[in-house]
């Protein structure tokens, strides 16, 4: 049918043709161009009018047409705003408004290969770099979260922290997307990604889609397109982008009394003086007190009795006696004074608004041969914890040299350096603001009290803090100013790409790249700050170094020729890269400091201990693609690629990975109802290999002085984990000496590359026009690991390095975008809905196989000890305590099921509105599903800090507490007549029949009843479901009639920016923001995250 | 010239190539970590596990961090004093799970005999001796915990990473072995005048053979003793053995005075984090009021009217009421009941109703007392409980009131002497520095002469006496010995109660480690079948209870 379809055609146009030909034509070039973001139009028919003389546009948007002086171009072509133009220039750039979803969209995949996207068959996900300049994220990748399916962002609200980047829920340790810019990878904290400077965002969302990148690629990618010169016809163009944004106000914050303050038992009694390190005993003591030292918040009751405390006078020479509700006494010389809750609201009194203040300026030019881009950039972000901030500096330079035809030159390089004095460490422990202030920390004194304010003691200064404490807690001013976490990086990245066309179908790429930083973390641990392991308070000073060199080179050859025998377009690419890697990291330690406030090695009172981490790697790698395309209906896609790797052991390392793919758009060749108006379907094979690396690096800090505490940096890293043979590991023993024990682990002499197989569907409907698009995917993963199988430790080995845990993950994927109106007059509407899930079962678990993990289980179930209930749910209670009951506390190691840790689903929905020159994006995104034990209440709870612990019936019986008198009575069962017989898997009652349940009336005191609730999580499990308000940004674009003609300024617009606005997290503790946590099953402290609010500004001359 | 081209660059090409196989074969090797090191360093790592402050080998039984060192879980088990707050700790026996944590150094005991005779020195080497001592060690209280265990196949991964279980008289004779060839190899290594053994490592006794002889000869001891309810098996031979060493000193050297203990000694020096004393000035603040004293120990004190009381606790100040001129006495003195629940317990010893560790003698430092592992107060005992089972002969009572007057010395004691000071904190106050001295009196003499003191002419009674006395000697030392006697003699009798967990009910072995159920099931259930177990519970009796 086809065919006689066309010969008429020809004919035709011929006959068009022919007397054309005599008139005084010329060859006119064009370029066409996305109104929307300046990106070719591929594919549009570009007409004369009123004949049927016509081309349509490459890859790049250009075309060629014969006209003369004074036609008429028409563009137009599916999802363009039919437009005229006449040919006023031999050379023009034609912007059009898209209509609707680009169809002949050309895409960036992997090795930095532009494909036609209806020609590919795995899914992928590009994602406009400009929609997220607005509103600013420290660090850029945060803003992908909810903007791709599939992908799950864990925003850390830290200070310098690195988002966890997760694609399709693969969460080990050793799987993380690579990154890479304009094909080549990079090894990022992605903190040197400069916003301003990409064009998109393509995310690769696993092997299928990464193939060619090797054992990098097995966990997908995330591709920077990277702005290059301009598109502007002047040739030249600077603009400007300023971004302010403050952060204040909480969306989620830890639920705390104030009217009980420090101490156990309801007592307390300061004993005054504050502690000198050098000496425990004597005149100022620590802890000759009543639980004045490293206590609870289980002390009185704020009443206002005369209590000795920080702020009463000490003077050895007298004596006060105290005596407390249960009739003991206490001899102390610390004058008493009123117990009051001074400190109301120390958090948010002491916290401070931090700002997110971000600038960057570029120059592009274009001429025929030479495109340029030279950009700087400055984000300084303060933070919400005083006297803590971050800088974080921007280069960036990219050339583009057309020499010949044939031979062109990019350039690509970006310097980007990190510095801050200081950035807080919120993990538990002394070392945290939040420990001190709000798990540990009464009310009893304020933030804003002078004495605490300043912070060193009168005629201490440099040796000793001031507070009410003096061995566990730190007054949060003196960790603010003096405890100093310097963090300072240099960061590189670049390549030189040579391309050679030797001819029409074949051309040539070589393209050596390099990527490398240089860290040093330092901290200064003033004296008399205390952590845990350094009780004698005398100071440190930390130093950790890193520094990281890769490089790639590759190179390519390309070969394409199309309608091959009429009907097949042959793309084919061969290359080779070889990737070489070097890494080099130590960590020391003082051991104390002879001199406070001086922070160097050589100040060290004991021997420096340390730690040095060296690494290369070497991988050589070969691969090729071959696209097949009959006509535009069907592609067929084959890649393969050998990697040979120095991370494995000799004998298995070389591997090799094959990809197939076929993608066919059905609705060009079958007749489809009106409504659907292309429709794609498209299906993969993939097998990746890993292993022997890790994506990350911190040091083994475990031999230096208290190695266990605070945050140990991440940094990306890559390089091999070195694991697959036994060594002997040296470390101080007794004294310090180093002696050195042997690795506990065998290695299987034939282990292999960890695997993933995986096959995956997937089809592209649009409907209306296209003005609606639904693109879903299947996927189904078959993963086999390497693991450490737990061994019995009877052979001398508690584990095994060998292949297994093996477990599948199926998932879902779909991306709605639709333009449900797209109005001449000015008001547009477009919607972008992304939706995941997935779930991954145990196919061959082998690690620890137990009664509660095997085969055909989920690999993310949650279970652990419980409270005992009745069949009928009440809470069994201990009779003789007056105590809930745990399962573990009847001899049974049986264990209940919470849920599971992982999300049912995630979703993310942006909108994009605008109406002549306003715009308005908002975005919502959200998990549903999933558990997590709340480690901020567990720990409130533990520490009676909780407000639960002091209102209801709790807050009716605690004051009794302080008298020792049992006053609370568990609202529960007591169940006598027999001994409680448990399942010992379930952990459920299973002898019911023997027991007769008596309503408890055993009292006990609060403060071991709400503490035996915080001991386990079983009451403190939550749902993950959370919605938030993550994004909104209302444009007002100046228009050109404001700027004037000849002004100066050709574009400028300006935005109010919101992110993180709303938090709607059903749960009714809401004290924990859960989208850091999408995969885990218990939460950490988290510096409490706070609604972001600013203006930007962007200009273009 | 075109076709010169292309060879030439698949001649470059080839050799690229070479050249990167090369480097990636160079480049698989950790330059971190060596892969074999000098024996010494083995060592080190080896003695320091031992003593419990190690990273492995804390004879922990859960794993989780608790061992034998000064105020660890093995201490509370032997209820010498008990955990109040939750948070830190609490009394549970909590068995259910034990470890074979001890295998992963007795892994470094192959690793250690591999380096010495890799470097072409002979089998008899002073590392192999200290090697079968530890091995006899670690084996003797694996099997004391569990049962049958694993040694026949042990240690023999990755050739067999499911090793079958060893009945449990069969481990006993090979520990028993091992102790005789760590003898007869230290006879000949100290003949030899051998001085290869690391003085800076052997952080016990400095290089110095002839102590380690004394030392595992002495252990032997404990062991045979351990075994009084199997002296009738022929296969260990309990008595004679006992009388070979007895009655042969220059063969089977003992030790002959508390120098030559197997002590860890706490080291001083306040930027050491690594072994410092469990309790000290540092952390008095925060747990000096979360440890009181357990009534087995206490009352076993206070019914002697033993003056080690007023030396090691505190007085429970609410008994004490206004008499607080003259707090130093025996009835001013009580323990709680480790059965007690932990909101009891905490709510009495903040009222003043529960003796607290004496906190001059305990938190005035940073390294205590030492951890005896094996010493000679312990061996005084022992030899006296073998002479009166007849298993040699010999003056029972001399040893008996060498073990109590060594001890009453080490506690400052002077035994020809009858007025005393101890030290308490006086009630109301929490500064070390505010403790007061307290005089009390002591006349050894009356003190032997009580019924309850003075040996018996009756075995039975006598065997009690000695165990009696060698659990105040053991107190914070010799890691699970008091528990193991308890369990063996029923003396003292242990207290039970819901703050003991399994029901209640002191427990009389440990659980095998639940990923032995998973990962070495055949052997495991083997294990139950033979010993007659009906489930890896704490309450089944092993061979040596039977």
């Amino acid at each position: 049918m086809s065919k006689r379809i066309c010969l008429p055609i020809g004919v035709w146009l011929a006959i068009l043709l022919l007397p054309l030909f005599s008139l005084a034509q010329k060859a006119i070039t064009g370029h066409v161009f996305s109104k929307a973001d300046q990106s070719p139009i591929a594919g549009a028919t570009v007409t004369i009018k009123g004949t049927h003389l016509g081309t349509s546009t490459a890859v790049d948007g250009s075309f060629s047409i014969k006209a003369k002086e004074g036609d008429v171009l028409v563009i137009s072509g599916v999802g363009v705003v039919k437009q005229e133009r006449s040919v006023d220039a031999a050379d023009l750039t034609i912007v059009v408004v898209s209509n609707a979803l680009e169809l002949n969209e050309v895409v960036v995949t992997a090795t930095g290969i532009r494909k036609e996207a209806k020609r590919l068959g795995y899914a992928l996900q590009t994602i406009d770099a400009s929609s997220l300049t607005q509103a600013r994220e420290a660090d850029p990748i945060n803003s992908l979260k909810g903007n791709a399916a599939g992908l799950s962002i864990n925003i850390s609200s830290e200070i310098g922290h690195s988002p966890d980047v997760i694609m399709r829920g693969e969460n080990a340790a050793e799987d993380r997307p690579m990154f890479v810019v304009d094909g080549v990878p990079i090894i990022s904290d992605t903190y040197n990604i400069n916003p301003d400077d990409i064009e998109t965002f393509t995310v690769l969302k696993g092997p299928n889609a990464a193939a060619l990148y090797g054992f990098q690629g097995k966990n997908g990618a995330i591709i920077i397109s990277t702005k290059k010169g301009t598109k502007d016809k002047r040739g030249l163009v600077v603009n400007f982008n300023s971004s302010t944004q403050m952060n204040k106000g909480f969306i989620a914050l830890p639920k705390y009394n104030d009217e009980y303050g420090p101490g156990d038992n309801g007592k307390y009694a300061y004993g005054g003086g504050g502690s000198s390190p050098a000496s425990y005993f004597g005149t100022g003591a620590v802890g000759v007190g009543v639980n004045d030292y490293d206590y609870d918040v289980w002390g009185p009751q704020f009443r206002g009795q005369a209590l000795p405390q920080y702020d009463g006078a000490y003077d050895p020479t007298k004596s006060y006696t105290t005596t407390f509700a249960d009739g003991s006494t206490y001899s102390g010389h610390v004058s008493p004074t009123p117990w009051l809750a001074r400190g109301k609201d120390n958090l948010k009194n002491f916290i401070q608004a931090g700002l997110l203040s971000s600038n960057s300026l570029s120059v592009s030019s274009s001429t025929e041969k030479t495109d340029i881009r030279l950009s700087i950039g400055n984000t300084y972000q303060k933070g919400i914890v005083p006297n803590t901030q971050l800088n974080n500096g921007n280069f960036t330079a990219s050339v583009v040299q057309r020499i010949n035809p044939k031979l062109s030159v990019t350039a690509y390089y970006n310097y980007s350096r990190q510095s801050s004095p200081n950035v807080p460490d919120v993990s538990y422990g002394p070392n945290s603001i939040i420990y001190n202030l709000i798990i540990w920390g009464g009310a009893d004194w304020s933030v804003k009290d002078p004495n605490i304010r300043n912070y060193w003691q009168p005629g201490k200064v440099g040796i000793q803090q001031n507070y009410e404490e003096y061995y566990r807690y730190n007054n949060p001013w003196f960790m603010s100013y003096e405890w100093l976490r310097g963090h300072y990086q240099n960061n590189t990245y670049g390549y030189l790409s040579l391309n050679y066309k030797l001819n029409s179908d074949l051309d040539f790429q070589f393209r050596p790249s390099l990527t490398s930083y240089d860290m040093v973390n330092s901290e200064k641990l003033p004296y008399s700050a205390d952590v845990y392991g350094r009780e004698l308070r005398q100071g440190d000073y930390r130093e950790d170094r890193r520094s990281l060199f890769e490089s790639n080179e590759d190179l390519q050859v390309r070969y394409h020729k199309n309608e091959l025998l009429g009907f097949l377009d042959l793309a084919a690419v061969g290359g080779a890269t070889a990737r070489n890697s070097n890494f080099n990291a130590d960590f020391e330690s003082t051991n104390y400091l002879n001199v406070p406030e001086v922070y160097s090695f050589s100040n060290s009172q004991g021997a420096l201990t340390g730690s040095s981490y060296h690494s290369s790697l070497l991988v050589v790698s070969a691969y090729y693609s071959v696209d097949l395309g009959y006509k535009s209906y069907l592609t067929a896609n084959i890649t393969g690629r050998v990697d040979k790797s120095s991370s494995m052991p000799t004998n298995t390392n070389s591997y090799y990975y094959p990809s197939f793919n076929l993608a066919s758009v059905i609705s060009e060749y079958v007749h489809l109802p009106q409504v659907v108006s292309f429709l794609k379907i498209r299906g993969s094979y993939a097998a990746s290999k890993s292993g022997g690396t890790s994506p990350l690096f911190s040091p083994d800090v475990s031999s230096t002085p208290a190695g266990g505490y605070g945050y140990t940096w991440y940094s990306p890293y890559g390089g091999p984990s070195y694991k697959f043979s036994q060594s002997y590991t040296l470390s101080p023993t007794y004294s310090n000496q180093n002696s050195a024990r042997y690795s506990d682990q065998t290695v299987n002499p034939t282990i292999y590359t960890s695997d993933r197989k995986a096959i995956e569907f997937g089809a592209d409907i649009r409907f209306l026009n296209n003005k609606i698009g639904l693109d879903v995917t299947r996927y189904h993963y078959k993963n086999t690991g390497i693991i450490n199988q737990t061994t019995s430790s009877a052979s001398g080995y508690s584990s095994y390095l060998t292949n297994g845990d093996g477990y599948t993950n199926d998932g879902w994927e779909a991306t709605l975008n639709a333009r449900p109106i797209t109005n001449a007059r000015g008001f547009s509407w477009n919607v972008i809905a992304n939706f995941s899930t997935y779930k991954k079962k145990w196919t061959n678990y082998l690690t620890a196989p137990n009664k509660y993990e095997y085969n055909g289980q989920r690999v993310d179930l949650v279970y652990g000890n419980a409270f005992v209930r009745t069949p009928d749910g009440k809470m069994v209670i201990d009779q003789s305590s007056g105590l809930y009951s745990r399962i573990s506390d009847l001899g049974s190691s049986g264990q209940k099921i919470y849920g599971h840790s992982d999300p049912d689903w995630q979703w993310g929905v942006v909108n994009n509105l605008s109406y002549k020159n306003f715009a308005i994006r908002f975005q919502f995104d959200g998990m549903v599903g999933g558990v997590l034990e709340d480690y901020v209440r567990k720990k409130t709870l533990q520490g009676g800090r909780h407000s639960e612990s002091a209102s209801g019936a709790f807050g009716i019986a605690r004051p009794s507490d302080e008298a020792n008198v049992a006053a609370y009575t568990g609202q529960g069962v007591n169940l006598t007549g027999a001994a409680i017989q448990l399942d010992p898997v379930t952990g459920q009652i299973t002898n019911m029949k023997d027991l007769t349940e008596v309503q408890n009336t055993t009292k006990s005191q609060v403060q071991p009843f709400v503490t035996r609730i915080a001991s386990i999580p079983d009451l403190d499990i939550i749902k993950k479901t959370y919605v938030k308000l993550r994004e909104v940004v209302l444009t007002y674009n100046l228009p050109a009639s404001v700027l004037g003609k000849k002004s100066f300024i050709q574009k400028a617009s300006i935005s109010l920016v919101g992110r993180n606005l709303l938090y709607f997290f059903p749960n009714r503790y809401k004290d924990v923001d859960v989208d850091q946590y999408t995969q885990d099953s218990g939460s950490g402290l988290q510096t409490p995250t706070t609604r972001s609010y600013g203006f930007n500004l962007n200009l273009s001359f | 010239m075109k076709q010169i081209k292309y060879i030439f660059f698949i001649i470059m090409g080839a050799l690229l190539m070479a050249s990167c196989n090369k480097q990636i074969t160079e480049k698989q090797a950790n330059p971190n970590n060596p892969t074999s090191v000098p024996p010494n360093l083995i060592l080190g790592t080896i003695l320091t596990d031992i003593s419990g402050t190690g990273t492995a080998g804390a004879l922990s039984g859960t794993g989780s961090g608790e061992g034998v060192n000064s105020w660890d879980g093995a201490h509370r088990w032997n209820q010498y004093h008990c955990s109040n707050y939750d948070y830190y700790d609490n009394n549970i026996y909590s068995w259910t799970n034990g470890n074979f944590d001890p295998y992963l150094v007795l892994k470094n005991v192959v690793q250690m005999e591999k380096e010495v005779t890799s470097r072409g020195v002979s089998a008899v080497n002073p590392y192999e001796a200290v090697g079968r001592f530890v091995r006899a060690y670690y084996y003797y209280n694996l099997t004391s915990f569990f049962g049958d265990v694993p040694q026949v196949q042990a240690l023999e991964a990755p050739a067999n990473s499911t090793p079958s279980y060893t009945p449990q008289e069969q481990v006993f004779k090979y520990v028993l072995d091992q102790l005789d060839s760590a003898n007869t190899d230290l006879t000949a290594l100290i003949a030899a005048n051998d001085v290869s053994l690391s003085a800076t490592q052997d952080i016990y006794y400095g290089g110095v053979l002839t102590k380690w002889q004394k030392l595992v000869n002495s252990f032997k001891l404990r062991v045979l003793v351990s075994l009084a309810g199997k002296a009738s098996d022929a296969t260990l031979n309990v008595p004679a053995q006992f009388a070979a060493i007895l009655g042969n000193s220059s063969k089977y050297p003992i030790f002959t005075s508390e120098a030559d203990d197997c002590a860890f000694v706490y080291n001083p020096g306040g930027s050491n984090t690594f072994s410092t004393y469990y309790f000290n000035p540092s952390n008095f603040g925060s747990v000096a009021a979360r440890f009181n004293m357990a009534k087995t120990y206490v009352s076993v004190l206070t019914t002697l009217n033993d003056p080690r009381v007023f030396i090691t606790c505190e007085p429970a100040w609410a008994l004490v009421g206004t008499d607080t001129a003259h707090p130093a006495q025996y009835q001013y003195f009580a323990g709680a009941s480790t059965g007690e629940s932990l909101a009891t317990m905490y709510g009495n010893a903040n009222a003043g109703l529960y003796s607290f560790i004496n906190r001059k003698r305990y938190y005035s430092n940073f390294t205590g007392e030492p951890n005896v592992l094996v010493g000679y107060k312990e061996m005084c005992f022992n030899i006296a409980e073998g002479i009166t089972r007849g298993w040699a002969t010999g003056t029972t009572e001399t040893w008996y009131k060498a073990g109590i007057t060594t001890s009453m010395a080490y506690y400052g004691i002077d035994v020809t002497k009858t007025s005393f000071t101890t030290y308490f904190l006086p009630p109301g106050h929490s500064s070390v520095t505010e403790v007061a001295p307290y005089p009390f009196n002591f006349d050894f003499t009356a003190y032997y002469a009580q019924s309850s003191v003075q040996l018996s002419a009756t075995a039975a009674t006598a065997i009690n006496q000695i165990v009696l006395q060698k659990y105040i000697t053991s107190f914070q030392n010799s890691g699970y010995e008091s528990y193991y006697n308890w369990r063996r003699t029923g003396t003292p009798a242990f207290e039970g109660g819901s703050g003991v967990g399994n029901n209640g009910i002191v427990p009389v072995r440990w659980a095998y480690p639940t990923t032995e159920q998973t990962v070495n099931a055949t052997n495991w259930k083997a294990a139950l079948t033979n010993q007659g177990f009906s489930a890896d519970d704490l309450n089944q009796k092993m061979w040596l209870l039977k």
